[in-house]
């Protein structure tokens, strides 16, 4: 057994803020918490913490402090959902992730020789939280209390917190200090009292006198950290979709800067597909306004894709196409059809498939930005009427077209609609007098489905040298059309 | 004297359209125009590939489809010869025409159909932008630029030949006449001059490495097409007269059905 533990000092005040992180940089901001009428502070970032804040001082003193300190309210309910969102992005390193109260717990000795040992893995995690807009500091130990306390205590003290072997988990946890195990005040505060303040002052003590003064827990806690007792954990259940939500604390009017908190989203669902093993073909973005407006943004792949670069280009593209209707104040990605991921091996040369891929890539980064309509592909269909012999393939394969050598010849631009010729004396005109070069073909066919066309078809030929292909349709009183043009 | 002009790197005049005309590279990799006397015409034998080519014409159904068939075919098709190349088009069509590809002629012509995706932008700028994307993207071998009458400054053209460069693609841009009295960036420019007798006029405005101003008579796939169905139309005429002769003759024979032929009204394309 090898845990990797999560702790993440700054859960609360980054829970709230990570979406503006590069306007908060130089300004001071505090979390409030606490009764209404007088607020603490419980948490501040590193620019109110030089101005001398520090938690549990009264909000009002925080003001007196500095007078441009931001005060955000204090909202638990959302630092859990943080929490569950960033131990459902660890689940991509081991299916055995576990919550703790302010961080995740990871069992990483199955999954050790995929990821490329414990310093890959732990680089890999640290890395990815900071795309994601949160600080984590890593422990290591076999346990995962001992693990847990570990990352705490490197982030408190300094020294090396990592243990691999069971026989040194003692010697290295024998400095921490009691108060990282999170027991109730009333526990720690007799305990300091007696001047017990570190694990190896409580294990120089008697069990029993231990046991009877402060019952089972705090024996029991500390018999799970150096692996004495078992520890049995419930892995994380990761759900069927995706949904994350993220409040920006500023508006944000320039699409440019609303990539940053948009690609912290995208990276939390690359490492929730990855957990999965799936793909999407299809996201939703809600851009959230003032006066709960919003606008829902849908994005689809031409395939399933799971990298968060691929999505973010697609994102990118009809963002910055046209300017956002008004500020954004919040954002939320989901993502529901999961599809299962078929992972393809890179090749050092060109393959088709590659080459298959960017024309793939290229179809969708179009249409995100012109619009689902404007790409499309054709394909021919069984039909004597020419404006229905073929069809918008869309984003389906055309099946492969027989070859007649002795079809009739077919313009290669078609008009949409036929456009009505004028007459002089008989003869159909189209910027000038059309002079006839071949036909007739008839066509009469669609009487069983209602749309009848009897038609005599000619190649045509103006003035300007444009050859035509004409119609004449004998059953209105011989009307001529224009169809299509032999380009 | 005789020694430096058989040296391969020295290029004369008078052997174009001789094999030894371009390098062995540009030849590999232009696109064959499909017409024997415009490629020799031109340096690498073929369409330039990277590289931008203007065609200028007026009119829509004058045979400027016609002339780039071959070359589209061959970009939409993967042979073994290419099978790592990309292999596909994109078709960007003018702003607000009423007129598609129409896939049975296109067919018809042999141009993969499934490689092939086509652009309905709804501005200038947006057909442009797809335009560079797709040269840009390394996944299409040519790219069709239809702009028709719009206006396209010589910067947005340089940046199309800057893509075309960067994804080794082919791009032509289709533009109005009037366009040759302005600068551009391309390394061909074709106008269309469509004749009274059916031929095409092309003119060559500019071309890389050689002088301009040659002209070149083709018969575009249209006559080609026409003149084949008039021939079947024809024919079918000829066989619906001989066999209704042939009735008749038996009918006065045999001297018991009516001595005029019978003239029943029949689609001509139904009896062959």
């Amino acid at each position: 057994m090898l845990w990797i533990a999560i702790f993440l000092p700054e859960l609360s005040l980054q829970s709230h803020c990570r979406g503006a992180l590069s306007h908060l940089s130089d300004l001071p901001l505090v979390l409030s918490d606490g009764v209404a009428n007088r607020p603490h502070v419980h948490a501040a970032n590193a620019r109110a913490r030089e101005a001398g804040i520090t938690p549990m001082m009264p909000v009002v003193a925080a003001q007196a402090r500095t007078a441009e300190v931001i005060v955000v309210p204090r909202d638990p309910a959302r630092e859990e959902a943080t929490l569950t969102q960033i131990a459902l992005w660890l689940t991509q390193f081991t299916p055995m992730t576990c919550r703790e109260p302010a961080g995740a717990s990871l069992e990483v000795s199955t999954t050790l020789r995929l990821f490329g040992g414990i310093a890959a893995i732990a680089n890999r995690i640290r890395t990815g939280i900071t795309s994601l807009g949160f600080h984590a500091v890593i422990g290591i130990a076999p346990t995962p209390l001992g693990a847990y306390l570990l990352a705490q205590a490197s982030h408190y003290m300094a020294g090396v917190r990592m243990c691999r072997e069971s026989a040194h988990l003692e010697e290295r946890l024998r400095d921490i200090p009691l108060a990282l195990f999170g027991w109730p005040h009333e526990v720690v505060q007799p305990l300091a009292a007696l001047g017990l303040t570190r694990v190896r002052d409580l294990l120089a003590q008697p069990r029993a006198g231990l046991k009877r003064r402060f019952g089972d827990t705090l024996l029991q806690d500390l018999d799970r950290a150096l692996g004495r007792a078992p520890d049995p954990r419930q892995p994380l259940q990761p759900p069927e979709n995706f949904s994350s939500h993220m409040d920006l604390l500023f508006e944000i009017i320039d699409a440019e800067r609303l990539t940053i908190p948009i690609c912290m989203l995208v990276n939390e669902l690359q490492g929730f597909l990855r957990a999965r093993g799936a793909a999407v073909a299809e996201i939703e973005l809600t851009l959230h306004h003032s006066r709960s407006q919003r606008t829902p943004h849908r994005f689809a792949a031409r395939q399933p894709i799971r990298s968060a670069d691929d999505w973010m280009r697609l994102i990118r593209e009809r963002l910055t196409a046209a300017p956002l209707p008004e500020a954004v104040t919040a954002l939320t990605l989901a993502a529901d059809k999961l599809v299962a991921y078929e992972a393809q091996n890179e090749s050092w040369l060109p393959t088709p498939d590659k080459r298959n891929e960017q024309w793939q890539t290229l179809l969708a980064r179009i249409t995100s930005r012109l619009g689902a309509k404007s790409v499309f592909s054709v394909a021919v269909r069984e039909d004597h009427r020419p404006e229905r012999a073929w069809q918008e393939g869309g984003a389906k394969r055309s099946p492969a077209v027989v070859h007649h050598a002795d079809e009739k010849p077919r313009p290669l631009l078609l008009l949409t609609e036929p456009k009505p010729l004028v007459t002089m004396s008989g003869a159909p005109q189209h910027h000038g007098n059309l002079e006839l070069l071949a036909g007739p073909e008839r066509i009469e066919a669609g009487w069983w489905d209602g749309h009848l066309v009897a038609r005599d078809y000619f190649v045509a030929r103006n003035p300007a040298q444009e050859v035509c292909w004409i119609f004449c349709d004998y059953r209105q009183e011989k009307r001529w059309y224009l169809q299509g043009y032999f380009a | 004297m005789r020694a430096v002009l058989a040296h391969p790197q020295v290029f004369r005049i008078g052997d174009l359209g001789k094999d030894s005309s371009g390098s062995a590279q540009e030849r590999d990799r232009a696109v064959p125009s499909g017409w024997p006397a415009l490629d020799a015409e031109l340096i690498g034998q073929g369409w330039p590939r990277p590289g931008l080519t203007e065609i200028l014409c007026d009119h829509v159904g004058v045979g400027e489809v016609s002339l780039l068939l071959k070359a589209l075919r061959t970009t939409s098709q993967s042979t073994r010869h290419n099978a790592g190349e990309a292999a596909h088009l994109l078709w960007v069509l003018p702003v607000r025409q009423p007129w598609i590809p129409y896939a049975p002629g296109l067919a018809q012509a042999g141009i993969a159909l499934e490689h092939l995706a086509i652009v309905r932008a709804k501005s200038t700028e947006e057909a442009l932008w797809a335009a560079e994307q797709g040269l840009k993207s390394k996944a299409c071998r040519g790219v069709l630029l239809w702009l028709g009458g719009a206006y396209c400054s010589p910067l947005s053209l340089r940046r199309l030949l800057q893509s075309a460069i960067a994804g080794e693609a082919a791009a032509w841009v289709i533009r109005p006449l009037a366009a040759a009295a302005t600068p551009s960036p391309a390394g061909l420019r074709i106008a269309l001059h469509p004749q009274t007798n059916g031929q095409l006029r092309l003119e060559l405005l500019k071309r890389r490495g050689l002088p301009p101003g040659k002209a070149i008579e083709l018969t575009p796939r249209t006559l080609a097409c026409v003149s084949r169905a008039a021939r079947e139309t024809r024919t079918a005429r000829l066989a619906q007269g001989a066999r209704r002769s042939a009735e008749w003759l038996q009918n006065l024979l045999s001297s018991k059905a009516p001595a005029t032929p019978l003239v029943r009204e029949r689609p001509l394309h139904s009896d062959r």
